[in-house]
């Protein structure tokens, strides 16, 4: 029986240093020279040399695209949230007629794939309106692609929560607002922090979408400064690697902490959509 | 009276916002969209011509969409039967009282916090430069010529990417459907003497099956839809021998500037992937009604 076990520890630990490994290579080839990675990418470095990294944060523009990223993400989570909560509020406690038919329409359209909306809105967005290179379109377009998504899963969580409460809320003089605002958000902490970790990670991540509308280097994401810097080839490897590390690492920081929430967010996110 | 204005002022308040934005970003475009696959519209030009449905008849006609939608298939039940089998044989050894559980969980969930593109570039080092220098030591001669440049091998790339990184999430779903299995029942297997092997195959196995209906269908429209790693890992390449749909469709209509055809296209992977939701909610109920 203890022989079994440790057998299958040793299974495990394997399994997890495969898909641990190419981390691994990654990060000790970026404090080698292009040459001795190429050489023998599975040394360990000689010595913590940050050239790469000063290089990559250079060429990368860094701090632009960290900024840009970060203020893409914040925005889009927050404004999602506040948006989509509230309609699916209603959605909840009011059997309208015509809350039925929009729900059923964000619900049906969940199922298209992002490409059958690819091609219009680049002409409409970019091309009519004139809105390309600008953080805001693509705050608002991120927006609009999560709606059905948040809703869904709002409301199917709104919907345990007793209507009494809000009724007797209302019977002490309430505004709807007053109620949803005071009494009824604070109670949706748990499904909020799974549908935020959802779309926060998502629209960090981001790299079709935002590709389409920011092209200039000022406006430039993480995920695109990270594919102009490794497509514009040079031989220099080592500088693009560090690149990499540094494109994954404020998501790695951000893991470490919150590994229970993002695991369940991301797992129900999509289980549940 | 009094009542249906405050309706209309909760209905402005609460549902206008988030449906104008739905709207706006959603809605519109995907009609706008159907429009413009009757025309031959190029992206640039102001001007366009009605052409009725020449776009679908040219999109079935043309022999490298059909080679991309091939490439899909082969690429997406590849990947969901190894990450699938993957993700479930992870799954099923965490749940064997393993000390550390949630260390290893968040060890192979790692891959999945992580954007396709960056993940595509991290292997391609790791297959141009880690493999072929590990088959030059070892002697293996497999390794010794990068995976990326060898049409026949690239398509194998992917789907060690794509499993490498599906399986782990695959992995977390299958947990939680394993932890439901009651313990009464395989405690009375294993008095009645059934073996690991017997234990999986007729008690959780079977007592899993929602899980594994939500993991294949998921692990199906996923790769189904799979563009960055496809542009990160191998841009279509060597000789567009990994040119799957979602990446075909970007380039008909961004490097050959043919919006109404790429549209087309689009339709047809939307209406793919739409039987495979149908299908999926219908197998999802019959399952709910045997349990």
């Amino acid at each position: 029986m203890k022989k079994q076990k440790s057998f299958t520890y040793l299974i495990l630990i394997t399994l997890l240093i495969i898909f641990i490994i190419p981390f691994y290579l990654l990060i000790i080839n970026t404090f080698k020279t292009t040459q001795q990675f190429v050489l023998n990418p599975f040394s360990l470095p000689e010595s913590f040399n940050l050239d790469n990294y000063k290089e990559a944060i250079r060429k990368m523009n860094f701090s632009v695209s960290f900024k840009n990223t970060l203020i893409i993400s914040v925005s889009t989570t927050l404004l999602n949230t506040v948006f989509s909560s509230m309609i699916a509020y209603v959605f909840s406690r009011k059997d309208w007629k015509i809350n039925k038919f929009l729900f059923m329409l964000l619900v049906v359209s969940m199922v298209a794939p992002f490409q059958v909306y690819m091609i219009p809105l680049v002409k409409i967005f970019g091309g009519t309106l004139g809105m390309s290179n600008k953080l805001i379109t693509v705050i608002y377009v991120g927006i609009g692609l999560t709606i059905p998504f948040s809703v869904f899963l709002y409301r199917g969580f709104l919907n345990s929560i007793p209507k009494e409460l809000d009724e007797a809320a209302l019977i002490d003089g309430c505004s709807m607002e007053k109620t949803f605002f005071r009494i009824i958000l604070p109670l949706m902490k748990p499904i909020m922090v799974t549908v935020m970790v959802f779309v926060g990670l998502g629209s960090w991540n981001e790299y079709l979408m935002t590709s389409l509308f920011l092209t200039k280097t000022e406006t430039r994401t993480l995920s695109i400064a990270a594919f102009t810097f490794l497509t514009n080839r040079s031989a220099d490897y080592s500088p693009m690697m560090a690149g990499l590390v540094l494109g994954i690492m404020p998501i790695l920081i951000f893991y470490l902490f919150g590994q229970k929430h993002i695991i369940e967010g991301v797992v129900q996110g999509s289980v549940k959509g | 009276m009094v009542k249906k204005k405050a309706s209309i002022r909760i209905f402005l308040l609460f549902v206008v916002p988030a449906m104008f934005i739905w709207i706006t970003v959603v809605l519109i475009p995907f009609i706008y969209g159907l429009f413009i696959t009757f025309t031959d519209w190029n992206g640039l030009s102001m001007d366009y011509n009605f052409i009725g449905f020449d776009n679908y008849k040219s999109v079935f006609l043309d022999n490298t969409f059909i080679e991309s939608l091939k490439k899909t298939f082969v690429y997406s039940f590849s990947s969901v039967v190894f990450s699938n089998l993957l993700g479930l044989a992870i799954a099923l050894i965490l749940t064997c009282k393993i000390k550390g559980q949630n260390l290893f969980r968040m060890g192979f969930f790692t891959p999945n916090i992580i954007g396709g593109i960056i993940l595509g570039y991290i292997w391609n080092f790791i297959f141009a430069f880690a493999l072929t220098s590990f088959g030059r030591m070892s002697g293996i001669e497999f390794f010794e010529k990068s995976f990326l440049t060898d049409p026949k091998k690239a398509m194998i790339a992917l789907i060690i990417v794509t499993t490498w990184q599906m399986s782990g999430y695959l992995m977390v779903i299958y947990i939680a459907g394993l932890i439901n299995v009651p313990k009464d029942v395989i405690e009375a297997a294993e008095i009645d003497g059934a073996g690991w092997w017997k234990k999986i195959r007729y008690i959780k196995l079977p007592m899993i099956r929602s899980s594994i209906t939500i993991c294949v269908f998921l692990t199906i429209t996923r790769t189904f839809m799979a563009f960055d790693i496809n542009l990160s890992l191998t841009a279509g390449g060597p000789y567009k021998s990994t040119e799957m749909i979602s990446y075909k469709i970007y380039q008909t209509a961004f490097s050959n500037m043919k919006f109404g055809l790429g549209q087309a296209q689009a339709v047809v992977l939307f209406i793919i992937v739409a039987i495979i939701s149908i299908i999926q909610v219908t197998v999802s109920r019959r399952g709910e009604v045997e349990a």
